[in-house]
């Protein structure tokens, strides 16, 4: 539109602008677009196009392979029943309230941190919120919407396919809830031809199973006829192969068809439903293939017999029966595990579908025995199964059970990081506005670790509140220890090491030598508890007038923070030993009752997993913070010894050191014989870890350029002062995303105690698929144990990448 | 709060009369580390004693004698000279032999994949570059355990039957088409004596390339297509007018679509001749359809029961060979060294690589052939049923007199290779699953070795990747201005300065594989860990038999962290 006149005297006349836009012209699809993208990256020379095609053929026919492998072929009932023994092993189901508030108890902690270190869009809390709604509308809609798959039982009175094959039984009781309805009819649609026959998908008992493969028997031979007829025609044979094809084609016999020799359905089939408990038949008919279905509803819960009888012995009839279904056995043994005598052992049957429990003895027969039922090992789902059935029968189980826990986590969560923010609007200076959210959550975190593992371990008469003063007094030991060089007065030094002095004192047991007593009070909860001694009431009382002296004193003198956070720590140490020991017995008693010990031979999957990681992440820690300080340590005897343990660690298999826990422990002394697996394993994984954290965090301080350390001797700082508050945050910082991947690897390690005989999820994955009734089943258990740790891990390794992205790495940022 | 707040330190405290000597922070060092000793001595010392009683309260005081008993237990993997009869140490060395068997192979193999891995990390193809970055993630976030049992119970375990194993080379009757021969000897034709005359990009080098492609496609995809038409063709047949209309239609829309592109027109053009020229000859049946024949046998055997593989043996010609092998390497490398000093003088880029494997290339064939001309003697002494007899070698091999000794010692080239053979059931005349020949690997070494290898290959990936990516762009950017070629590029360039960066975390890799290898337990390898752990059970001497596993694994990591670390020193940059 624009007019360009010259209007400046003098200015060129007549000068002639077009005052047409000429049209703007696309691009070159070729260049910019979907299409430029797919050409570059896909197809940008003659090799990368086929690189593409085939790398793309591979991807696309192995995960259509996968998902139809999943729904039509994958039996997925042993993940969906044996979850909660994968989750919690055989843990005390009395007990199972406690995972719950521990899981809770973290999802706030985790709700915490990602207050203080994150922030969650609106989007993403509405989409997970989505999510977990889905989780609860999905199952409801599936099992409204698609009817459970029937249950297609044979009829008739000869062995099927040879003379040892399976006979039909007439007789077979099965699980009912009230009002449901059980409907009976003739399954003509599969007993029209062989190819209809192979097409039944469905459960099945052993006779309708071997009905169904005879057909496939039969169409597989005469599809394989037709293979090698095909195949002999070919010219790419040598001779010997023609050879061995025509003795194979000459070996085939195709059989006569299963639908005429069995003359299937041809025949009237008597049905009855009857009563379990009362024996009163409560529906019954004749069954040809014209008559209608027969149906019948449930009057109360419990065991029912379905009667079928055939009148022609020549043929079998395929029945289709909707509302049984298999049923799984289970042996349980009631009490006994804590020393009470065994209540006995109990038979349980659970449905498989819907998880429904009965504890009542099968209805007997005529005969005085008791009928058989429709077992889950005989009646799995035959054929290739369909999506709605996958959705009905496993998807909707999986959700249900599922959906509580994500439910309730999300929550925890949320509240977490509301409370996270909360603190922050109300506690936080401005110009630092995350540090309260930022503390609370490191401390949270530090002390989850432990509250979860003596929440699962739960309280002995004492015993783990004397391990708690017995790490209060070595923390009160450090701290004093630390302290001493710092304090302005030689009287603080003194005072420090005599409360020191009295702490360990008071731990130590009469009549044991200081090596022993150490011993002794690191296993004491294996040992019978006693009250508190007259001589313990002393040394608390000691302790505890140290400690007031210690406040009165300390606080009075402390210059600067530092100091005084000292002294606090000292304080809480001092109060927390002395009540452990005076009210140990009572405060134990309280305890014991409230949270008795879990046996630990039960703690299994999941959870033994993650114990096993907690444990290994809060002891390894430490004790690779020393050992990287002893390596780089100037004194040539304690870097030695570093060094040597480190390397030796390092340079031996994680398994040989899970078998020396295994086999060295009990040696120790024979009171330790009994000393559990799970801690046994819980020492090597710290053993083995501690020396790859050394690794890493001596890494760390040797990034840590030189001035610092000469900084900090210019202004008088003394080397444990230096290392405490230079060189160590800094190189602690430094190796966070190292030290996850130490953790990651700790993490998957853990599934090495398998081989020891402790059930992790691996071990118990295996154990459950060794049973029975989930036999063939290693396939849908194992690819459930490879998606747990992936989730897992790679949850980690994002964590990780984010910490590093996000620079906490360097020295923290502060506004001066 | 502070009491004196702002008052200097040393003057409100007192000094205590302590003696000089125990200030001394030499002294104090001194005196600390020594009771630091001397409390872990004690430490270690009790708890080693206890230990120590203990074990003899049981009649197992940790010894080595043991190791002269007879072990009396069978070993799944085995030498030939182990037996249940052997003692305790012999079970121990056959322990050992399957771990290095292991280690050694899997240290070669995941460093191929591993590159491998790590340079399709680097891809430029977006879906390559994406299903291995998915691939590794997977395989690093799962713990290596959970693989093995993965790879031992469900991949060789669905493996197919003995009875009808996969076979390499697959055997059956194969054709080379003469067609194919035709095309590649037109092409090198057009190639050599018209196209590459051309400049890149110009009409008529597009114009000739496509038109081959055209007319080879053409002809090939009707051949598949619609083989009806082969030779069908007269000229007096309507479809080759409707042919010709189509194509010439195909050049115009095709010329007419990509406006603007001379390049594409062209391409378009090449390829609507060729692909009329391709339908004539498919019309006039101008190429043979039928090929050469030749018959493939199976040398391995793949199957639930493990790998068979062929035996290869030395004969008694070998040796022969050989000595014309070695004057090829000699000469090879006088070559290499003699051009070697022709570049430092000259600068030309003599390709002294080239002329060394020709060397050693033509001396191996010439040596093969004069082996194998010297004559096999007419008749040779065969043993049957306690009689020696002299008959032909054919005649010998087609009685089945001959024994593998025999084969090496009358074969007429230097390496002798026998493929196994299928031992068929006499009644039914079908593969029984096992073999008269050959040496087999077992399912458990199989499931071991892929495991391990495809386990620590992510990893080996991830740290080649980065490796290169460590390499700073101007490098590349300054080679390629020199003029150097991909290939100088990253032989020179690349990857001496990505080896830098690569083999402190490969040496850690080399070493989790080792240490991995003792999970052979997971699934039934009779490696070093799972034969002491069957001894310890005999004969009680677990702590022994710990202390002999991790020493045995200390010193293969020291062995793999020297020879890395002489790795590492000979690519460190030399500096002053």
């Amino acid at each position: 539109m624009a007019t360009l006149s010259d209007q400046r005297p003098g200015g060129l006349r007549g000068t002639f602008v077009n005052e047409v836009e000429s049209p703007p012209r696309q691009p070159p699809i070729l260049l910019v677009g979907p299409l430029a993208w797919i050409k570059n990256n896909l197809f940008n020379t003659v090799g990368d196009a086929v690189l593409t095609l085939v790398v793309g053929i591979i991807v696309v026919v192995s995960v259509i392979g996968l998902i139809g492998w999943t729904i039509a072929q994958a039996n997925w009932y042993a993940v969906t029943f044996n979850l909660r023994l994968i989750m919690l092993g055989r843990y005390e189901p009395e007990a199972e309230w406690r995972v719950t508030i521990l899981v809770i108890l973290s999802a706030f902690v985790i709700g915490l941190a990602l207050a203080a270190w994150a922030r969650v869009r609106q989007w993403q809390f509405l989409s997970i919120a989505v999510v977990i709604a889905l989780l609860f509308i999905l199952p409801a809609v599936i099992t409204t919407a698609i009817a459970l798959p029937p249950w297609y039982g044979a009829a008739g009175s000869i062995n099927i396919g040879a003379a040892d094959g399976p006979m039909p039984i007439s007789e077979i009781t099965f699980l009912g809830r009230t009002g449901e309805t059980i409907t009976l009819q003739m399954a003509n649609r599969y007993a029209e031809s062989d190819e209809a026959l192979a097409e039944l998908h469905s459960f099945a008992d052993p006779a309708a199973a071997a009905v169904l493969n005879l057909a496939v028997n039969r169409l597989n031979a005469q599809a394989q006829v037709a293979d090698l007829t095909a195949r002999l025609q070919s010219i790419s044979l040598t001779d010997g192969q023609r050879a061995r094809l025509e003795t194979e084609l000459g070996r085939i016999t195709v059989p006569e068809p299963a639908v005429e020799t069995l003359r299937l359905n041809q025949a009237a089939v008597e049905v009855a439903i009857i009563n379990g408990a009362t024996g009163e038949t409560i529906g019954s008919a004749t069954l040809d293939s014209s008559s209608a279905p027969l149906e019948v509803t449930l009057p109360a819960d419990g065991w029912y017999i379905l009667s079928k009888t055939k009148e022609d012995d020549e043929a079998i009839s395929i029945l289709e029966l909707r509302g049984i279904f298999p049923i799984l056995e289970r042996t349980i043994t009631r009490g006994g595990s804590d020393g009470s005598p065994a209540a006995g052992s109990i038979s349980q049957y659970v449905r498989m579908t819907d998880g429904y429990l009965l504890e009542a003895d099968r209805p007997l027969g005529e005969d005085g025995r008791e009928l058989p039922f429709a077992v889950i090992t005989q009646n799995q789902y035959r054929g290739n199964g369909t999506f709605p059935d996958y959705l009905r029968l496993y998807v909707a189980p999986f959700l249900n059970q599922i959906n509580v826990f994500f439910l309730v986590t999300f929550i925890a969560t949320t509240v977490g990081y509301l409370a996270g923010r909360l603190l922050d609007s109300r506690f936080s200076p401005a110009d630092r506005p995350r540090v309260t959210s930022t503390r609370t959550a490191s401390w949270s975190m530090g002390i989850l670790f432990i509250v979860i593992f003596i929440g699962v371990w739960g309280f002995s008469q004492g015993g783990v509140l004397q391990i708690l003063a017995f790490a209060f007094a070595i923390a009160w030991v450090m701290i004093a220890f630390f302290a001493g060089g710092q304090l302005p007065r030689p009287a603080g030094w003194i005072g420090f090491a005599l409360a020191a002095g009295v702490a360990l004192l008071g731990l130590l047991r009469p009549g044991l030598n200081p090596i022993e007593g150490l011993i002794a009070n690191l296993v004491l909860p294996l040992l019978p508890a006693d009250s508190a001694t007259l001589g313990q009431v002393i040394v608390a009382a000691l302790l505890l007038l140290v400690t007031a002296v210690v406040a009165v004193i300390g606080r009075s003198q402390a210059r600067g923070t530092s100091q005084r956070t000292y002294i606090t720590l000292l304080i809480i140490c001092g109060i927390v030993i002395g009540v452990a020991m005076l009210a140990a017995q009572p405060l134990a008693d309280v305890l014991a009752a409230a949270l008795p010990l879990t046996d630990t031979r039960r703690w299994g999957g999941v959870l033994l997993t993650m114990l096993l990681t907690v444990v290994g992440i809060i002891g390894s820690l430490p004790l690779g913070i020393l050992l990287a300080l002893g390596r780089r340590s100037k004194a040539p005897v304690i870097s030695t010894i570093c060094t040597v343990y480190i390397e030796i660690a390092r340079g031996v298999p994680f398994i040989t050191v899970l078998f020396m826990a295994q086999l060295l422990i009990p040696l120790i002394d024979p009171t330790l014989a009994d000393f559990p697996g799970p801690f046994r394993a819980m020492i090597a994984t710290v053993i083995f870890t501690a020396a790859y954290n050394a690794e890493v965090i001596r890494g760390g301080l040797q990034a840590i350029p030189p001035g610092q350390e000469e900084a900090a001797k210019a202004v008088g700082l003394s080397g444990l002062q230096t290392t405490l508050f230079i060189t160590l945050p800094q190189a602690l910082r430094l190796v966070i995303p190292p030290m996850m991947g130490n953790f990651v690897g700790m993490f998957k390690d853990t599934s090495l105690v398998a081989i020891v005989g402790l059930l992790d999820v691996l071990g118990m994955a295996q154990n459950v698929i060794a049973q029975t009734e989930f036999l063939g089943l290693r396939r849908e258990m194992f690819l459930f144990v490879v998606i747990f740790y992936f989730v897992i891990c790679y949850i980690m390794a994002v964590v990780s990448r984010r910490i590093e992205e996000s620079g906490a790495g360097a020295a923290m940022s502060r506004k001066i | 709060m502070a009491a004196i707040p702002n008052a200097p330190r040393g003057t409100s405290s007192i000094p205590l009369p302590i003696p000089a000597i125990l200030r001394d922070s030499r002294v104090l060092s001194v005196v600390g580390q020594i009771l630091f000793a001397v409390i872990l001595v004690f430490a270690i010392s009790q708890l080693w004693g206890s230990i120590l009683f203990n074990l003899s309260e049981k009649n197992l005081t940790p010894n080595l004698n043991f190791l002269t008993n007879r072990a009396g237990f069978d070993i799944g993997e085995r030498p030939e000279w182990y037996s249940s009869a052997s003692s305790y140490g012999d079970a121990f060395t056959v322990g050992l032999i399957n771990t290095l068997r292991i280690v050694v192979i899997g240290l070669v193999l995941t460093t191929i994949i591993g590159i491998m891995g790590g340079i399709f990390l680097l891809s430029s193809n977006w879906l390559l570059r994406n299903v291995t970055r998915g691939i590794v993630e997977l395989l690093r976030n799962t713990p290596i355990l959970l693989q093995l049992i993965f790879w031992y119970t469900v991949v060789v375990a669905s493996l197919p039957d003995a009875r009808t194993p996969l076979t390499l080379l697959p055997e059956g009757r194969y054709f080379i088409a003469i067609r194919w021969l035709i095309y590649l000897g037109l092409a090198a034709f057009l190639w050599f004596g018209h196209i590459r005359q051309r400049k890149p990009g110009t009409p008529g080098r597009l114009f000739w390339l496509m038109a081959i492609l055209g007319a080879v496609l053409a002809f090939e995809i009707g051949l598949l297509v619609f083989p009806a038409f082969y030779g069908s063709g007269t000229l007096t047949n309507s479809t080759l007018l409707i042919y010709a209309v189509v194509s010439l239609f195909l050049i115009f829309a095709a010329a007419n679509f990509i406006r603007g592109s001379t390049v594409m027109r062209w391409r378009a053009i090449g390829l609507a001749v060729g692909q009329l020229a391709g339908g004539l000859m498919l019309f006039f049946a101008a190429l043979p359809q039928d090929g050469i024949p030749f018959e493939l046998y199976p040398s391995v055997y793949i199957g639930r029961r493990g790998i068979v593989l062929p035996e290869v043996y030395a004969t008694a010609r070998f040796g022969d060979w050989l000595a014309f092998v070695a004057v090829g390497v000699a000469l090879a490398l006088i070559l290499w060294i003699y051009f070697g000093r022709l570049i430092e003088q000259t600068g030309r880029p003599y390709p002294r690589l080239l002329y060394a494997v020709i060397a050693i290339v033509v001396f191996t064939l010439i040596g093969w052939t004069a082996v194998s001309l010297e004559p096999t003697p007419p008749t040779i002494p065969v043993t049957q049923e306690g009689t020696t007899t002299f008959m032909t070698l054919v005649d010998a091999r087609t009685a089945g007199l001959l024994t593998t000794q025999d084969e090496i010692l009358y074969a007429s080239q230097p390496i002798l290779y026998l493929p196994p053979v299928p031992r068929l059931n006499n009644s039914t005349g079908l593969p029984t699953g096992n073999y008269t020949r050959g040496s087999s690997i077992s399912p458990e070494y199989v499931a071991l070795l892929f495991g391990l290898v495809i386990y620590t290959s992510a990893f080996v990936a991830e740290i080649v990747r980065a490796g290169i990516l460590a390499v700073p762009k101007g490098q590349i950017e300054a080679s390629r201005a020199l003029g150097f070629s991909t290939a100088q590029t990253l032989r020179m360039v690349i990857l001496p300065q990505a080896m830098r960066v690569i083999i402190p975390p490969l040496a850690s890799q080399y070493l989790n594989l080792a240490k991995n290898s003792s999970l052979a337990i997971a699934v039934a390898y009779s490696d070093i860990v799972m034969v002491t752990q069957t001894i310890m059970n005999q004969s009680g001497q677990s702590v022994t038999g710990i202390t002999m596993i991790m020493l045995t694994y200390l010193t293969m990591s020291i062995i793999i962290s020297i020879f890395t670390n002489i790795a590492n020193r000979r690519f460190q940059l030399v500096t002053r």
